[in-house]
């Protein structure tokens, strides 16, 4: 999200706005079964999730994603951090990976059902085995491409290995991570409906299916807008965990936003001929340029 | 202080060798600068010397030690200063965060870190991360790292080729001033003759595969200055050796 | 990419769970059911796989629908909440459903007629097509001591729901007392061997398939209700069978054929079906046939509604005047 001002909050809201409008105005005029107004589906959604439904259904289905999520990413970074150091394992288990990976968590759902039943732990099984790829992939691909100029620097300081992995490696390796982490979430929660379309007995995902085949439509689309909360509550907490976490990888790819006094401070030693203009021209760059290497900074721009 | 003695690297067996029979010393508190062509294996050399890479042949002794992996009283200064930098973090952070794997208590490193800030001119910049720094301030940062280390003997890589040339002269100005006050040893490599001649109070001329082609005394008077000195006759006949020595053509390589 | 979640989360509900939802109901035919006199009228229809669809394949195999004058393009659905949708919108002239799918159906408001009488199970308790089954060494031995626990059905919100709680209610519990859980038929008796869930309704031929694995039947939840209660229905929309009275008659006829000529002689029946579906000739000739009328039967509907509304599937009983054509 853009760190914005309140015009910009204002200007968000529009468009969704409009389409809301513009929803409730077609529903009511068209009358269609499949697609009631607004009115009707609030009136569910309150009905459902305000609140009596929360501890029952949300409750659950939230638990659930959330523990497949941190198993995911667990081991993802764990066997990433491995992968990426050990070339020899990495080409050794590449063929079997990415076969794992190519398979679509829902043609799962009989293998889990019979290895796990009908409980809790299938479902975040699925989670977490579909969750799992963008995390180990993106920690892979973060672990090997730390700057070799770091890792050099680090041994000639003659900085033990366990401290080069942990202190050197992973903090070069999270912005990555962290990409691989936000595919993983959204991931996460869409797993988290779809486990719950077979074999369940409570959860979001299986009201808005018992609505369907009860041809509650208003409460199937209730529980569907909830969905859709859900995720952009999920995708906005974690923006602001990953900001507080990598505020370092923003400042230095100069992905800040508007110009902070920290960005001011950028310029230290007056320039012979610095003009407003070139000072804008220079901070923009700084925000459009990617970081040829993560962890790194253009050394360009310093001159 | 620093051996070595005929050291050489050959990368692919059976390939061309980037060093061959490397034969010099530097003495206690010395100030070496060492200069060659692009491609010589300067940057190979450094890294046998830093004990990065093992060497094919021929043995490196500092202090009458034996070099087998990254020695304890050696710091390496890198070319590229802001990749050997820690973005994730502020700079005083930077300096001391080789400071607690050489067995420091963290009152002792937050000393050194001061003390080396402070001699590099950026006591107060510790709070700020590398990324807000310019490309001149960060080399500091990556000194004063290596300052607080306490190393006998400073290992540095072309390290003010990527700065304009004014805020070279200063940092030039800065180490000899380090270089005095610390009374350590530094191995200094550039590919800038007048830096080299400006410098030091030898320089080994390299040639390709890495080795010692001549040495040359820089009889200069101890005290340097940007100005004067380069003024001095002496000194323009200094640079004009050493680019002879580096132009001339070498019958003595394999 | 910061709305992806909720983009995500929302396409994956919509996707999975409004399959064929059309936005026009009502819609109705494709036009296919005009004009009888010319040639045979082609009809859409999807039914459950297994017995349902299994009757379908038959009729069209043996020509009774030919002869009716009706080319019918019978294709495999994925049950009774998914069909309807897809009939609403115009992608099938003719849904095969179970009743209580319907009957739900229809009293949310949507305008279906029932031409035709689907699967119904037969008169014969032994020969029921659906059974409660536990596992062989399981010290269950009737539904009484189930409560509590959770039993595995197919599809939620169906007829299991009705003729387990009436079973239920029948050994002295609450029509509630049980948790059904939703799991396919094909992975139901691995589940009840593992012992996720303590019972399951199945129907043919997975009831003899299980049997074969040593699960045990411990009750007859369709006869329990009534012996010969129908089961299955076929559906048009409203529209459909105003504007299109010969097409209904048509397949009409072809239904009723078909399910005589099944009751007259069910070993032809049992002999045709491994080449209509995946079964093995041994397994064909073990499984137990439903019961076809062709003609809706009254009571059952009245039955199952009465049911629906007390366990509160409905709210009130739908008018089956307006809803029984056939």
């Amino acid at each position: 999200m853009i760190r914005a001002r309140l015009g910009d909050w204002a200007l968000a809201l529009v468009v969704p706005l409009l389409l809301l409008v513009g929803y409730d105005l077609w529903a009511r005029g068209a009358g269609d079964f499949f697609f009631p107004p607004l009115s009707v589906i609030g009136g569910n959604f309150a009905d459902d999730w305000l609140f009596e439904r929360v501890p029952t259904d949300l409750l659950p289905s939230l638990a659930r994603m959330l523990a497949g999520y941190a198993i995911a990413v667990a081991i993802g970074v764990v066997a990433g951090m491995v992968l990426g150091s050990l070339r020899t394992l990495a080409i050794a288990l590449d063929p079997v990976l990415q076969f794992l990976r190519a398979l679509p968590p829902p043609t799962l759902i009989p293998v889990s059902l019979l290895v796990f039943g009908a409980g809790d732990s299938a479902k975040i099984f699925l989670i977490a085995l579909g969750a799992l790829w963008p995390v180990l992939l993106n920690t892979v691909d973060g672990v090997r491409g730390v700057d070799p100029t770091v890792l050099d620097m680090a041994r000639s300081y003659r900085i033990p290995a366990r401290a080069r992995l942990l202190r050197v490696v992973l903090p070069a390796a999270l912005p990555r991570i962290f990409a691989g982490a936000r595919t993983a979430l959204a991931i996460a929660i869409i797993l988290m409906v779809v486990s719950e379309l077979v074999g369940a007995s409570n959860g979001v995902g299986h009201t808005v299916q018992l609505a369907q085949r009860g041809f509650n439509i208003p409460e199937m689309w209730a529980g569907t807008v909830l969905l859709g909360l859900v995720g952009f509550a999920f995708n906005a907490l974690f923006v602001a965990v990953e900001r507080r976490a990598l505020g370092w990888h923003h400042g230095s790819t100069g992905r800040g936003g508007a110009p902070t006094r920290r960005t001011r401070l950028r310029r230290e030693r007056p320039r012979p001929v610095l003009t407003p203009t070139r000072t804008a021209v220079a901070v923009e760059s700084a925000a459009a340029g990617p970081a040829p290497t993560e962890g790194s900074v253009p050394d360009a721009r310093r001159q | 202080m620093l051996v070595v003695s005929d050291l050489s690297k050959t990368y692919a067996p059976g390939g061309e060798p980037a060093m061959a029979g490397l034969d010099f010393t530097v003495g206690e508190r010395e100030f070496v600068c060492i200069v060659g062509s692009s491609g010589c294996g300067k940057t190979t050399m450094l890294r046998c010397l830093s004990g990065l890479i093992p060497p094919t042949e021929g043995s490196i002794e500092l202090e009458g030690r034996a070099v087998q992996g990254p020695p304890e009283d050696m710091a390496y200064v890198f070319q590229d200063y802001s990749r050997s930098l820690l973005p994730w973090q502020t700079v005083a952070g930077n300096v001391s965060f080789p400071l607690k794997y050489k067995g420091l208590s963290k009152a002792e490193a937050a000393a050194a870190t001061e003390e080396a800030l402070a001699a590099v001119g950026l006591a107060d910049r510790g709070r700020s991360y590398p990324w807000q720094l310019s490309g001149g301030m960060q080399q500091r940062v990556a000194i004063a790292r290596a300052l607080a280390y306490k190393p006998r003997i400073l290992l540095m890589d072309e390290p003010f080729a990527s700065v304009d040339a004014q805020t070279r002269a200063e940092l030039e100005d800065l180490l000899l001033d380090i270089w005095r006050r610390f009374e350590i040893t530094v191995l200094f490599v550039t590919h800038d003759i007048d830096e080299a001649v400006y410098l030091s109070q030898r320089v080994l001329v390299l040639h390709k595969p890495a080795h010692v082609f001549e040495a040359i005394d820089v009889d200069l008077p101890a005290e340097r200055d940007q100005m004067d000195t380069k003024k001095l006759p002496r000194f323009g006949e200094l640079r004009s050796r050493v680019l002879a020595s580096l132009r001339a053509p070498d019958t003595t390589s394999a | 990419m910061t709305t992806w979640p909720r983009i995500g989360a929302a396409m994956a509900a919509a996707a999975l769970l409004i399959s064929g939802c059309g936005s026009d109901s009502g819609s109705g035919g494709s036009g296919s059911g005009g004009g009888g006199d010319d040639g045979p009228i082609t009809l859409r229809v999807a039914d459950t796989n297994g017995a349902p669809l299994y009757f379908l394949q038959y009729g069209i195999q043996e020509g009774f629908f030919e002869d009716a004058g009706v080319t019918l393009e019978a294709t495999a659905s994925s049950g009774g909440a998914t069909v309807i949708p897809q009939l609403v919108s115009g992608d099938l002239d003719i849904a095969g459903s179970n009743v209580v799918s319907v009957l739900i159906a229809s009293s949310q408001g949507l305008p279906l007629k029932m031409v035709a009488a689907g699967t119904a199970t037969s008169e014969e308790p032994e020969q029921d097509f659906s059974a409660l089954m536990v596992p062989g060494d399981s010290p269950i031995a009737d539904i009484s001591q189930l409560e509590g626990q959770k039993v595995a059905v197919n599809t939620l919100r169906n007829v299991n729901d009705i003729v387990l709680g009436n079973m239920l209610e029948d050994a002295g519990l609450s029509f509630d007392s049980v948790d059904l859980v939703e799991i396919p038929f094909p992975d139901m008796a691995a589940a009840i061997e593992s012992g996720d869930v303590a019972a399951g309704v199945l129907i043919e031929p997975f009831i003899t398939v299980a049997e074969q694995r040593g699960l045990k039947i411990i009750g007859r939840p369709y006869s329990d209700l009534k012996p010969g209660l129908q089961i299955g229905t076929y559906v048009m929309t409203e529209q459909f069978v105003n504007e299109n009275p010969d097409a209904v008659e048509a397949f009409q006829e072809g239904v009723q054929a078909t399910a005589d000529a099944i009751a007259e002689d069910p070993e032809a029946f049992r002999q045709a079906l491994p080449e209509l579906g995946d079964i093995s000739p041994e397994l064909a000739e073990k499984v137990r046939i439903n019961l076809w009328r062709g003609e809706t039967d009254r009571e059952s509907l009245e039955l199952i509604q009465e049911l629906m509304v007390e366990y509160e599937l409905i709210e009130d009983e739908v008018d089956l005047d307006e809803l029984v054509v056939g």
